[in-house]
């Protein structure tokens, strides 16, 4: 992407490029501490064995959380930068599906508001996730 | 007359599977509220009523609960219990 946006989410590949991307979005001469989370498709999940996730989302709904969590979380904490990426459509084993990148000028708050991120995220941004795995498809839902 | 609101309906994930449809428009009397459609929604389709229970609504982009008013019409979202991490059994 030529501009990259703070959040955005779509089918493109999250690669290292993208990884770059977003870090350089919430570096800077004032932000010396910069983390990123990086969310893999694994190979399992709740016991059984996954072979491929699709990942499903509201985008406008999406992307106006997306944004409203960074905004709440650089508000929380002052001067931190936040950019977020969710891919979606049908991933492997091993793609990346989301990256968080904060930049601070202080790692602690670099390491909390980056968490604070993904557990909203996970929370109230209507994306969904479909599992395959040996016993066909399911969408995950993580209620009893 | 007065005259009826039309709400567009988008489906997404397990709730678009019971449903069998991505999106559909519903017209509704002035004063209904989201409570009611999802009455009449769970009554239309099998198996709907008790995943509901656990689905937000948003309406026009905006979680709303039960009493908000459908007047003025829009986009209505049944939203399935987002994705999750590692889920919440051990």
């Amino acid at each position: 992407m030529m501009d990259t946006p703070r959040v955005h989410i779509g089918p493109e590949v999250l690669d290292t490029a993208a990884h770059d991307a977003l870090t350089a979005l919430v570096a800077g001469p004032t932000h010396g501490a910069v983390v990123t989370f990086v969310g893999q498709v694994r190979d399992h999940a709740r016991g059984q064995a996954v072979s491929v996730l699709e990942y499903e989302a509201y985008v406008p709904m999406a992307l106006k959380q997306l944004g409203a969590i960074a905004d709440a979380v650089e508000d929380d904490f002052s001067g931190v930068k936040v950019a977020v990426h969710h891919r979606v459509g049908v991933l492997g084993i091993g793609d990346t599906a989301v990256i968080v990148a904060v930049g601070s000028a202080h790692r602690k708050a670099a390491f909390t508001a980056c968490q604070a991120v993904i557990d909203r995220l996970k929370a109230d941004v209507p994306i969904w996730k479909r599992e395959t795995g040996p016993d066909g498809a399911v969408w995950v839902d993580d209620r009893p | 007359m007065q005259k009826l609101n039309v709400i567009n309906v988008l489906y997404f994930a397990h709730v678009r599977e019971i449903v069998g449809i991505a999106q559909e428009s519903i017209d509704v009397a002035p004063g209904a509220l989201v409570s009611e459609l999802l009455d009449a929604l769970s009554s239309r389709y099998d198996g709907l009523g008790p995943l509901l229970e656990r689905c937000r609504v948003a309406l026009n982009g905006e979680f709303v609960g039960p009493e908000a008013s459908l007047d003025g019409g829009g986009e209505l979202v049944i939203i399935p219990p987002v994705s999750g991490g590692a889920g919440r059994q051990p």
